[in-house]
């Protein structure tokens, strides 16, 4: 079973999602904020990680930096989730090798399907 | 007789050379703008002009046998410059600088110093001359636009931080106003897709108006951003050659299932071969889209959409035309201003921020290109969108 870590602060963002993902057969570990995520993955690693940037306490890109001080692990995916659509926290989070992003306002239960499946996917060709 | 003519030459040569001396000393004394003056091989001063008694204040009787250090500034003094220049001047024979002198009353002015070593045909020191120069003003107005270049670098590297406070505010406020409507959207579409059960038609009917209007406040939010940057002229495109006839036929297909809703009579006309335009395909794709779209909205049940794809010799058209409600003459040129809603019979139906237009326009002109309309009341429109061709790879 793929698992999958969605680190988002919002909850009325987070348990939508959690749903949808699960329902679907997905392993879903949530986390509130960049702490939590950091606890998370230092116990295990994750094909796909859905990262939220703007949250309190320790936002996406610090929690990229801290989780992933060396490289990015091949078998990982990671997708910024965010509703920002620029400035500088999401160019910070690309640049610092985030695989993709989406808005998560343009997001329905399907489309957020098909972006898990298609990021797993990429995941199988690299791996 | 050679004796005589001798004579006469040795006499006139003596003529010559006490002329020049005159016409020179003449010269140097009336000049005005100028102080030009000598010193002694110690550096105290031998003649005076008027230009010197005009620019420092000293009579010729009050200066002539004083040290030239005088004229220095106590810094100068302290830091013993006299000295040092006239060193500086005996090894290189000639000196040049600009810094501040002392006048008799105490002020100062910025005086530009030319300080020539003189030696005797044997080569000995004997003297120095130095013509000094007033420029007291043309430093006043070097300073006053120093001052002046370095006030509009701060104002600028103001203007630029509060330039990019301005954007990231847009940033912020975006996620921030959109950040409820996700939520409501994404509950929403759990319900909608089944996630808690059957619904009945009614409750799917509700839900899905539900859905609808709140997307509509996203797509309002969307636009404001989009429109915000582009005023900001913070819209940079990211340029690839791309092919418009694969790119027209990718979003007609996508909205294929809309049109079928609608039912639409929807027809594509595309060149058998690949059109190559340099473009920011993700921006130039939702150009495509709003106008596909926006056709389609306002074209009722059972009429038509031609998307058209063709080339010139230097440029590609994009034609959509629909059998829609049409726009009034007068009306045609409030089309692409910012909130801009043409009333019809449509409009209460059809959503929309009335941005969609400005910002199409806006990003089609970054391309170097244009849209263009045709349109009759009640028969419909046809929206021409014009770019250049790119190269063929």
């Amino acid at each position: 079973m793929r698992k999958i870590l969605l680190v988002e602060d919002e909850a009325d963002i987070r348990d939508p999602f959690t749903i949808v993902l699960r329902s679907n057969g997905y392993s879903v570990d949530v986390a509130v904020d960049g702490k939590d995520a950091l606890n998370y993955c230092s116990e295990k690693s994750y094909d796909l990680i859905l990262l939220d940037l703007m949250m309190p306490d320790l936002d996406g890109v610090g929690f990229l930096k801290e989780a992933f001080a060396e490289d990015i692990p091949s078998g990982t995916r990671i997708v910024l989730l965010t509703n920002l659509s620029s400035g500088t926290l999401l160019h910070q989070g690309l640049d610092f090798g985030a695989h993709n992003h989406e808005i998560k306002s343009n997001l329905t239960p399907a489309s957020l399907l098909k972006l898990v499946e298609s990021e797993l996917e990429k995941l199988e060709v690299t791996a | 007789m050679a004796d005589n003519r001798h004579d006469a030459l040795l006499k006139k040569a003596n003529w010559d050379s006490l002329r020049q001396i005159d016409l020179y000393k003449l010269l140097v004394n009336k000049i005005q703008d100028y102080a030009i003056f000598l010193l002694d091989s110690e550096g105290y001063i031998s003649t005076w002009n008027l230009g010197a008694q005009k620019l420092k204040g000293y009579k010729p009787d009050e200066i002539i046998g004083k040290h030239f250090s005088v004229f220095y500034t106590p810094e100068d003094l302290a830091r013993k410059k006299p000295q040092k220049e006239l060193e500086d001047c005996k090894v290189r024979g000639h000196i040049e600088d600009e810094y501040w002198r002392v006048k008799k009353d105490g002020s100062r002015f910025w005086a530009n110093v030319i300080i020539t070593a003189l030696r005797d045909k044997s080569g000995r020191l004997i003297g120095y001359a130095k013509v000094t120069r007033d420029l007291t003003e043309r430093k006043r107005q070097e300073d006053q636009l120093r001052a002046m270049n370095k006030m509009l670098q701060r104002q600028s590297a103001a203007l630029e931080a509060l330039n990019t406070s301005k954007d990231e505010f847009i940033s912020l406020a975006s996620h921030q106003l959109r950040t409820p409507a996700t939520g409501v959207k994404q509950f929403l579409g759990l319900v909608l897709d089944g996630y808690a059960g059957e619904l009945t038609d009614e409750q799917r009917r509700y839900l899905e108006r539900a859905y609808v209007s709140n997307d509509r406040q996203i797509d309002l939010v969307n636009d404001l951003l989009r429109v915000a940057q582009v005023d900001a002229g913070k819209v940079t495109l990211d340029k690839k050659t791309a092919d418009l006839t694969e790119l027209v036929k990718d979003v007609v297909e996508e909205q294929r299932d809309t049109f079928k809703k609608r039912r639409q009579h929807v027809t594509v006309s595309l060149p058998g071969e690949p059109l190559p335009a340099s473009i920011d395909v993700a921006r130039f794709r939702m150009v495509i889209e709003n106008l596909v779209n926006n056709a389609s909205k306002y074209t009722p049940e059972d009429g038509s959409i031609r998307v058209t794809l063709s080339d010139s010799e230097a440029s590609i058209a994009i034609s959509i035309r629909d059998t829609g409600v049409g726009i009034a003459p007068d009306s045609v040129s409030k089309l692409f201003q910012k909130f801009s809603r043409i009333p019809n019979h449509l409009s209460d139906t059809v959503g929309g921020s009335g941005l969609g237009l400005y910002w199409a326009q806006k990003i089609t002109e970054l391309h170097g290109g244009s849209i263009d309309i045709r349109s009759v009341l009640d028969k419909g429109s046809e929206f021409i969108i014009t770019v250049p061709k790119g190269k063929k790879s």
